[in-house]
């Protein structure tokens, strides 16, 4: 495992091509989470102020 | 509300694609027919950004982080918008990474990295707060000097008598085979469908029905002074120490020598490398603050300006060890898992779209029928 510990760098990439694009997906996934926690409040202030 | 122009448009397009390919080279695997190599990609590339572009028609006023949202629904929508900003975020240190070995190997030899990108960087995030107005109209005042430096060139070149034009023939002695390979998927890949990131810049342009023509336009003119500057580069140099060099257009630069006064003309090359490399960084980094700041609803992008040019920063003094590595996995394991995001993607978006805006037109027709 300690090969995939930086799949940005070019050397990981050489050897497993979709190592990044992997691990941009599971990053993308808990970013999401902050977009959908905000999204909620944001939602609810919204219905507070109508 | 920022706005730009369609000239400015049209030139932050052409800034942006010439890119790193100005450094590089583009499709030296194709040896002395990279430059069909290069007009084959750019009508393909734009065929590509054609679908682009229908996307943009088809859902106005979007921008990509929400293109994903408004079709797939927002618990599968939200990671792909998230999924296209992190590449991003990555295809900039790579682009600012791109710069870390030429410095250093031409110019400023023993200059740390750091310095170099340092220095660069702090160009770039002062752009960056000045926002996409002062981008677009430095890219004005700009272009029209690189375009000339680079007419400059090709007439100082041919005054040098290094040009032999048989070096040229014959044209696809090897066949397509070649050709295609450097086109496939890399040639279209790089710069060509990364024109993708204008779709956080599009909607800021002042008369959206002119983008898609300019778009085409920029991407036209980018094949054909590429394809010109590989034409070149052959001529002069002969297949082999094309294919080899890895900075076939910088020794371009460096063999014009005039009367033996005019010559030693290489800082001038790196400069108009630099002012090509310094757009293509800035609107990278542009498109992925405007993407997470409507994704994390923030009302003002510039708290974002640091964060991210540090972490563009810091991946790009540790993307790779050595320029080899560097093109190696830019040329030979990024493309292929990269057609999935640049390619399948937006063409199942584009599936997506029409039918849910087809079955929508239905409904709309019904709803008609019955009022009536």
């Amino acid at each position: 495992m300690e090969q995939f510990l930086w799949p940005w760098q070019s050397k990981v990439i050489i050897q497993y091509p979709w190592a990044l694009y992997i691990f941009l997906s599971f990053l993308s996934i808990i970013l999401s989470i902050i977009t959908w926690v905000r999204k909620k409040s944001k939602d609810r202030v919204n219905k507070d102020s109508t | 509300m920022e706005r730009i122009s369609t000239t400015q448009l049209f030139m932050l397009t052409l800034l942006f694609q010439i890119g790193t390919s100005g450094i590089f080279g583009f499709a030296s695997a194709a040896g002395k027919d990279a430059w069909i190599s290069t007009l084959l990609s750019t009508g393909l590339g734009a065929c590509l950004i054609a679908i682009y572009l229908i996307l943009m028609r088809l859902q106005p006023g979007l921008t990509l982080v929400e293109w994903f949202p408004a079709q797939f629904g927002q618990w599968l929508g939200t990671p792909i918008a998230w999924f296209y900003m992190l590449m991003f975020l990555y295809n900039s240190s790579r682009t600012l990474g791109d710069v870390k070995d030429l410095i250093p190997t031409t110019i400023l030899p023993g200059t740390p990295n750091w310095v170099i990108l340092g220095v660069f960087m702090i160009a770039i995030i002062y752009a960056l707060f000045s926002g996409i107005e002062v981008i677009a109209r430095l890219g004005e005042i700009i272009l029209p000097v690189l375009l000339i430096l680079f007419v400059v060139e090709i007439v100082l070149i041919f005054g040098s008598d290094t040009i032999r034009i048989e070096r040229l023939q014959p044209v696809l002695g090897e066949g397509w085979g070649r050709v295609w390979k450097a086109t496939w998927p890399g040639g279209i890949e790089q710069s060509l469908a990364e024109t993708l990131e204008f779709a956080m810049i599009w909607t800021l342009v002042k008369q959206q029905e002119r983008i898609a023509k300019t778009t085409i336009l920029a991407t036209l003119l980018y094949g054909i002074l590429l394809s010109t500057f590989d034409a070149l580069a052959i001529v002069t140099f002969g297949e082999e120490v094309f294919s080899s060099s890895t900075y076939p257009l910088y020794r371009l630069v460096k063999i014009i020598s005039i009367a033996d006064f005019l010559e030693n003309l290489d800082a001038l090359g790196i400069l108009y490398f630099m002012g090509f490399v310094f757009f293509k960084v800035t609107l990278q980094i542009y498109g992925v603050i405007r993407g997470i700041q409507q994704l994390l609803y923030l009302r003002d992008s510039r708290v974002l300006v640091l964060p991210i040019s540090i972490i563009v920063l810091s991946l790009a003094l540790t993307i790779s060890e050595s320029i080899s590595e560097h093109i190696t996995s830019g040329l030979k394991s990024l493309p292929y898992p990269s057609i999935v995001p640049l390619m399948l993607i937006p063409g199942l978006l584009l599936i997506v779209t029409c039918i849910r805006k087809g079955i929508a037109g239905k409904q709309m027709k019904k709803v008609d029928d019955k009022q009536e």
